[in-house]
């Protein structure tokens, strides 16, 4: 009979992580390198959900970038989002972009909204009008032009750079090469062309 | 010299009772509170935390409040080390750690005990971990691997 089997493993799981509440299992969690959640929540269905809340990304933000979990006013057009969101831009700010002072979590978020745009929609808006957005996104968090601008275009090669290899990149590029020529002086695409 | 060391009175789930240096227990910001905000001489019920557990716990405060204080000549490596060895203990002991460590409010303590169990995932395949813990899978086969695909998340939209 499994009876016997079952009653075994229901003491030894009572013995590690079953009797751990949720909060606990996310102070573990967040300790780990962010490589491996994926993994982790491959575990136990317990263990997935709890990457689906609010709770654990909210104390990873604080954990790993404590400086930026302040809660300050957000200006501009793209939004910051809940924790996990947050937690993204901070990340791509840090690791694509080597930066860590106050402006990575606007560039993470300018950065994820371009990527998104770009992938997701079928019929992304034209180069232009994202390009506008990424610049009024900085001068609102008070960068000078000159700043927005620069900052616009590594953002746009960073985007380009880590796009999947795929038809819908290609039409993309190709869409985005034709917009170029048309608008080549206010387009991003003319650091891209060459 | 009349106040030499106060001590307070802690009892446990099984109902053992420690007396403990006031420097030591304060080190637990739930034993501080109920000193501070109950009569001094009473005896403060720890009641979710067993005498093994807190007797071990008192261990690492007095071993960390001792060192602070410069009452022990011991290296920042020497106790990192001694860390190391407080926390090589079985599973069922480690997180019974956690649970005393989070209910006293020890945060450093906390902070070690959670790494240790961090360490020990660190690098595993779903798989080795529900061996190394005794995790039932819960997962049907194809349930599995459609996480793994949704939670491809990780990768892409962090770009690493």
């Amino acid at each position: 009979m499994t009876g016997n089997r079952d009653s075994d493993t229901l003491t030894l799981v009572d013995n590690s992580f079953g009797k751990l509440p949720d909060h606990l299992l996310i102070e573990i969690f967040i300790r780990l390198p962010v490589s491996e959640w994926a993994q982790i929540s491959c575990v136990k269905k317990q263990w997935a959900s709890l990457f689906l809340g609010e709770c654990l990304w909210q104390a990873a933000l604080m954990r790993t970038f404590p400086s930026a979990s302040q809660a300050k006013r957000w200006p501009g057009p793209i939004p910051q989002g809940l924790s996990k969101r947050r937690f993204a831009a901070l990340y791509v700010g840090k690791h694509i972009f080597a930066l860590d002072n106050d402006i990575d979590e606007i560039v993470g978020h300018t950065y994820l909204f371009l990527k998104e745009q770009l992938e997701l929609s079928n019929m992304p808006p034209p180069s232009g009008i994202l390009h506008g957005t990424i610049i009024d996104q900085f001068i609102t968090s008070g960068k000078s032009r000159d700043v927005a601008h620069e900052l616009a275009s590594q953002i746009w090669l960073a985007v380009l750079d880590n796009l999947e290899e795929n038809l819908h990149t290609f039409l993309l590029l190709k869409r985005l090469a034709l917009e170029g020529d048309v608008s080549c002086h206010s387009a991003p695409f003319c650091v891209y062309c060459i | 010299m009349g106040s030499t060391s106060t001590k307070i009175k802690l009892r446990t789930s099984d109902q053992k009772v420690f007396e403990v240096e006031k420097a030591v227990a304060v080190q637990s910001q739930t034993i501080k509170y109920f000193y501070e905000n109950g009569s001094p001489d009473s005896v403060i019920h720890v009641h979710s935390v067993s005498g093994d557990i807190l007797s071990k716990i008192l261990d690492y405060c007095k071993k960390h409040v001792n060192s602070a204080a410069g009452k022990e000549d011991i290296s920042p490596e020497e106790l990192h080390e001694w860390d190391a060895n407080f926390v090589k203990v079985d599973q069922n002991t480690l997180f019974d750690l956690i649970l005393a460590a989070n209910f006293l409010k020890i945060e450093s303590l906390l902070d070690l005990t959670c790494q240790t169990v961090a360490n020990m995932i660190k690098g595993k395949r779903p798989e080795e971990i529900r061996t190394t813990f005794n995790i039932k899978n819960d997962y049907t086969i194809e349930a599995e691997e459609a996480v793994r695909r949704e939670n491809k998340w990780a990768f892409d939209m962090l770009g690493v």
